[in-house]
């Protein structure tokens, strides 16, 4: 990387060598700028946590969230449960606004369908008014928590607006109708008589045979010890373990397959067609509909607060680890003498799409039986298991 | 950990927008964007084919204030403050 990079932001570049449909090469490359918290360092905690939202864009809630909760445990301080469930109020409407974007506009575009434009922009519109109507005034992303005036009215118009929407989107249901999730009977009707662009885009799947695309043998994050990633990102030095994450030497995935593995759907999924593509995508819409539980959860837990006194910047290590749309991000800071002296940050990324991590074991053991649809199949491996840069493929041979 | 690099309009045909972001140039999409854009405007790119939000002149400052700054420490240079 130079000072003149055309591309800071990186990418994933995967690479694969096929032969009669089967994969028999695979390179799973990142030029993610994994130094990029540096920028965060030699700063106050205030100010480095100023910084976040401005420069990560796809989950700046959720990376604002994860520091402020980082520096707040390495100076010993808890917040309100007020401040609490606000946070969860903008982690949980940036993860539903993340997933449609994903299910209703990138993934039917890899496989020639139509995407949801208009209810995408719908959401993100309604999304972008979230902070205001905790924090009407200020910035909300405070050490210590800052003062609610929590607008009820419009919480709750754009969280019904926001389940209609999904009701009639990725369902083709009416608002308010229970969603087809409780069972694979209930689910195989879901998709075979509705017509969303979800439903359409697993037809799709099932009509070209890609439903196990995919399967391979992985091991799903459990809850881990905090500490034991705090041990490895403070000895993290040359941010070997930020790139290629491993704990004892297994690479977890994390996500919405991990999250849900237990769900009654997805379960009765992974005996069908194991973690491949209709099980992931199934997750995908498991995750969705809990976040929107969440969401709700949320506002019932919000209330009006003043501002409460800042406390004291005092040294110490911290971490913390945040639950996003493509998986658990966890944040390291060191404070020393006031100042932000070390700052980690481990994406869930860099699990996911590990050369030894769910994508490469899937597409390692994938196999399709038209050598024409491989490219299509892995693309929706890919988006499925959701990285939160951009991936550029090619495919040698067939 | 995607960066929020604004790129600043070059030109734009209503529906789509030429962009230029530290030399690189970009065609986007400006279907999902909330306002209208015209040359010299700055928006943030998702996923390299969407504008997803303007930024005022201001703030794209401060963003390009940090991502040098960020340029500097991922090239092994030192932190400038």
């Amino acid at each position: 990387m130079t000072g003149t990079d055309k591309n800071l932001e990186g990418a994933l570049a995967i690479r694969i060598a096929a032969e009669g449909g089967r994969i028999t090469g695979l390179d799973i490359a990142s030029s993610r700028p994994l130094g990029a918290s540096g920028i965060l360092e030699n700063r106050a905690p205030a100010e480095a946590l100023s910084i976040l939202p401005i420069v990560f864009s796809l989950c700046g809630n959720a990376q604002a969230v994860c520091g402020l909760a980082a520096v707040e445990n390495a100076i010993g301080h808890a917040v309100s449960p007020a401040e609490q469930a606000a946070r969860r109020v903008l982690v949980a409407s940036e993860a539903v606004g993340q997933i449609l974007w994903r299910i209703l506009l990138d993934i039917p575009t890899a496989i020639d369908k139509e995407p949801a434009f208009d209810a995408v922009r719908a959401v993100r519109a309604g999304l972008a008014r979230v902070p205001r109507y905790l924090v009407p005034k200020d910035a909300w992303n405070r050490i210590g928590g800052t003062a609610l005036t929590i607008n009820r009215k419009g919480l709750d118009a754009l969280v019904e607006r926001i389940d209609g929407l999904i009701a009639r989107e990725v369902f083709a249901l009416e608002p308010g109708a229970p969603y087809p999730i409780a069972d694979i009977d209930a689910f195989d009707f879901w998709m075979a008589e509705h017509d969303s662009v979800p439903s359409r885009l697993l037809r799709a799947v099932g009509a070209r045979r890609l439903q196990a695309f995919g399967d391979a043998e992985i091991s799903l994050m459990p809850d881990l010890d905090p500490a034991a990633i705090a041990g490895r990102l403070a000895a993290d030095d040359d941010r070997a373990f930020t790139a290629r994450p491993e704990l004892d030497g297994t690479v977890y995935e994390t996500g919405a397959l991990a999250r849900h593995r237990d769900h009654p759907l997805i379960a009765a999924l992974a005996e069908e067609y194991g973690n491949g593509l209709m099980t992931r995508f199934a997750a995908r819409i498991v995750d969705l509909a809990a976040w929107q539980e969440e969401l709700r959860a949320a506002v019932a837990a919000l209330a009006d607060e003043a501002v409460p006194p800042a406390p004291a910047i005092v040294d110490g290590t911290g971490v913390a680890a945040v639950e996003t749309a493509r998986g658990r991000l966890y944040h390291h800071v060191v404070i020393e003498n006031g100042r932000v002296a070390r700052y980690r940050i481990l994406a869930p990324t860099e699990w996911n799409f590990h050369p030894q991590g769910p994508l490469a074991a899937g597409l390692r053991a994938a196999k399709v039986r038209d050598p024409s649809r491989l490219r299509e199949a892995a693309i929706l491996l890919v988006m499925t298991i959701d990285p939160c840069v951009v991936f550029d493929m090619s495919i040698a041979g067939a | 950990m995607c960066l929020a690099i604004p790129a600043i309009v070059l030109e734009t045909d209503g529906s789509t927008a030429l962009v230029e972001r530290y030399g690189e140039q970009l065609r986007v999409d400006l279907t999902l964007l909330p306002e209208t854009v015209a040359a010299g405007d700055y928006v943030i790119i998702q996923s390299r084919r969407f504008a997803v939000h303007k930024v005022d002149a201001e703030a794209a400052a401060e963003s390009y204030r940090l991502f040098d700054e960020m340029q500097a420490i991922l090239a092994g240079g030192e932190q400038k403050k």
